[in-house]
């Protein structure tokens, strides 16, 4: 199997069955990345973000990976939706939450699963820091990596990641059923592992 | 593949999984131009997403088998071992067929989701009609009572809706509304009421203070909903206030009603809607029948009084008589030169305001469609109880002998073959079709000569998908089971 950058080279230059593998290989992380932050039909955002690949081909020069490049992409469609559906209205998705921004798939009080619990936790923070957490710890992106897609410095990932894992905390806490989920406390590296494993 | 990632999104199999692969596979097709291949439930092909709701994800589906789009519902998994509870309650809807209420084609599970095929409806929710453009609250409080009757339909079968709010009644092109999701809310877990004040979800607003307390409901608390819907529909504005539930609970006990501007036409409808809205399902109307009659009374009062200051018109001048009957808003057809005296005479009648004498009168005659209608109104704006029962019910059954046009083909054969003698072939006739009263007449009476058990049992299975209970005593003692 081929890996992403020849796969994406021979996309770029038209073959088509390279670009299909491509999407096969990715959809799915694609798909996640969108699923829990719209509530509605996610496809055209996953279309846009793969032709979106093409169309910024010039930034990508294998300097990060195929996979950092399609969240860049993917981040900046997610905005362009939030902006599109909030027209005139300035958003700082410092501060906003998808909560906020989308309503959220499910108010419906139902016996809700440690996962869901989780989610909605995860949904209340400012969208940035919501980005940081779940590309961090849920997709495995390194923090160098990490700020090619947020487009901020090194530096302020780390501190980003912190804000969000304390924020979590917070949120988790006034969740109904949330408290199960928080642990011992005290290392929040090492509770951010053990949530993780938990969803797995 | 690189590592599976732990997954905060991806759940377990089911809905998520099965949209995955809908989007996977339509995008396939989109982008490169690929074959679709539809993912498939049950035997149904899904197609785009319509929408969601609290309780599941709506599709345009394919049926290859007959061939048609239906709108496929997949429900959140109802957890443990609901399955088989949700496909019994799913039979019990799919037997249900009346023209304003949702029609349920197929039922079944797919990777422990349960999931409903139903007609497709093109069109949209109340809500969207209403907020559409300003509506006259005449064809308002038609529709509404169209719904009603749908409602009271599923009453009558034992069955409960639970969820009555304008974004479960979908309005086709045709503008004939239906009610959707009958039942629905039973197969996820009850609500609770532990959302945090101040964000109240939609549907507590039309819910019954019964159910808002997680009591038994009935189907008084489907009455308190329609009312509630009502109110909003015709009045524009919910019939109590407040920012959570606690507040309108507080307020549906108190019956502090909000206000209504004094002189809005549909004025008339508040004391019935209001007497649904009582806290206590014992003080509400009996059933669906009786606030629908009195809905249907003020849209009648209207007609009535219309026709009497038309046939004064009428009598002043002879030439105008074709002019004004065509442009009344009931459809009169009169078979005969003393039905059209007899009318006249009734008409007279109503102009004195003598409306309850001239339910008497129409009470002596044999009667058609139109002086039946003719004779309810008279009742009802007389205020006779009595005399209201009894016209409403001679009007039930004449409406039951008479077919209407759409389906008196196979009614006029049935009745035939029912004639000649041929019970087992009426009977053949009918029993593929899907319900309605018309054709049950026909099989009941066909069922009283029939003496085989199979041919008993056939009329049974038909005349069941109508009413659950015992169709008649005979055909029950000799039915298998
Ligand atoms: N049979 C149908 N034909 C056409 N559209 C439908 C049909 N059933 C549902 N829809 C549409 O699909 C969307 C989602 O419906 P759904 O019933 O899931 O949500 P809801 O009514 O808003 O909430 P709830 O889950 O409480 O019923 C709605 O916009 C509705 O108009
Ligand atoms: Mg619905």
């Amino acid at each position: 199997m081929s890996d992403d950058a020849t796969l994406w080279s021979a996309w770029c230059a038209g073959d088509k069955r390279a670009g299909e593998a491509l999407f096969e290989r990715h959809f799915d992380t694609v798909y996640r990345f969108f699923e829990n932050k719209i509530n509605g039909d996610v496809s055209d955002l996953v279309q846009r973000t793969f032709l979106g690949c093409i169309e910024a081909r010039e930034r990508f020069r294998g300097a990060s990976s195929f996979r950092t490049f399609l969240f860049a992409i993917a981040r900046n469609e997610l905005y362009v939706h939030y902006r599109s559906k909030k027209k005139g209205e300035a958003l700082d998705f410092s501060v906003s939450s998808i909560a906020e921004l989308g309503p959220s798939p499910s108010t419906l009080a139902r016996q809700r699963s440690e996962r869901e619990i989780l989610l909605a936790a995860l949904q209340q923070l400012p969208v940035e820091l919501q980005l940081a957490l779940e590309l961090h710890y849920w997709e495995s992106i390194p923090g160098s990596e990490l700020a090619v897609i947020l487009e901020v410095p090194e530096g302020t990932v780390r501190s980003r990641l912190r804000r969000a894992l304390e924020q979590l905390r917070e949120r988790l806490a006034a969740e109904s059923g949330g408290e199960r989920l928080l642990g011992a406390g005290g290392d929040l590296e090492a509770w951010a592992q053990q949530l993780r494993a938990r969803m797995s | 593949m690189e590592q599976a990632p732990a997954r905060t999104s991806t759940a377990p199999p089911g809905i998520p999984s099965l949209e995955r692969r809908r989007v996977q596979a339509a995008l396939r097709a989109r982008l490169f131009g690929r074959e679709p291949e539809p993912v498939r439930v049950g035997r149904f092909l899904l197609r785009d997403r319509l929408g969601a709701g609290a309780m599941g994800i709506v599709y345009v589906a394919y049926d290859p088998r007959l061939q048609r789009d239906v709108a496929l519902k997949m429900l959140h998994s109802p957890g443990n071992q609901e399955g088989e509870a949700f496909l019994h309650e799913a039979r019990a809807l799919a037997l249900l067929s009346h023209p304003n209420v949702l029609q349920i084609h197929d039922a079944g599970i797919e990777e422990g989701c349960p999931y409903l095929v139903s007609e497709l409806v093109h069109g949209g929710t109340l809500r969207a009609w209403l907020q559409e453009q300003p509506r006259p609250w005449r064809q308002v409080l038609r529709l509404l009572v169209d719904l009603g009757r749908g409602l009271h339909a599923a009453h009558q079968r034992g069955l409960v809706h639970r969820d009555i709010k304008p974004e479960n009644v979908l309005i086709g092109a045709d503008g004939r509304p239906r009610v959707a999701d009958f039942g629905l809310s039973l197969v996820p877990t009850p609500l609770g009421l532990s959302s945090s004040p101040g964000s109240i979800a939609g549907t507590l607003r039309y819910m019954a203070p019964e159910q808002m307390r997680g009591d038994r409901t009935e189907p008084a608390s489907d009455q308190f909903g329609f009312c509630v819907m009502a109110h909003e529909a015709l009045f524009g504005s919910l019939p109590f206030q407040g920012n959570s539930s606690a507040e309108i609970l507080a307020a549906v006990e108190a019956g502090a009603f909000s206000q209504v501007p004094r002189g809005h036409p549909a004025h008339a409808v508040l004391a019935p809607l209001r007497r649904g809205l009582r806290a206590s399902p014992a003080a509400r109307h009996p059933s669906m029948a009786e606030l629908l009659l009195e809905l249907e009374g003020v849209l009648r009062r209207r007609n009535a009084l219309w026709l009497g200051a038309g046939i004064l018109a009428l009598l002043a001048g002879a030439s105008g008589a074709a002019l004004v009957l065509a442009r009344s808003p009931v459809a009169f057809e009169f078979s005969s030169a003393s039905e059209r005296d007899l009318y006249l005479q009734a008409a007279e009648l109503t102009r004195q305001q003598r409306y309850l004498d001239c339910a008497r009168l129409l009470e002596k005659h044999p009667r058609s469609e139109s002086l039946s209608r003719f004779r309810i109104t008279c009742a009802a704006t007389g205020q006779s109880p009595a005399l209201l029962e009894q016209a409403c019910a001679d009007w039930k059954r004449h409406r039951a002998q008479t077919p209407p046009a759409e389906c008196s083909d196979h009614v006029r054969e049935a009745r035939r073959l029912l004639a000649a003698g041929h019970h087992e072939r009426c009977i053949a006739t009918l029993e593929r079709l899907p319900y309605d009263v018309w054709s049950a007449t026909v099989v009941q009476e066909c069922a009283n000569k029939l003496y085989t058990i199979d041919g008993f049992f056939r009329a049974c299975t038909y005349l069941r998908k109508g009413a659950p209970g015992p169709p008649c005593k005979r055909l029950e003692m000799l039915t298998p089971r």
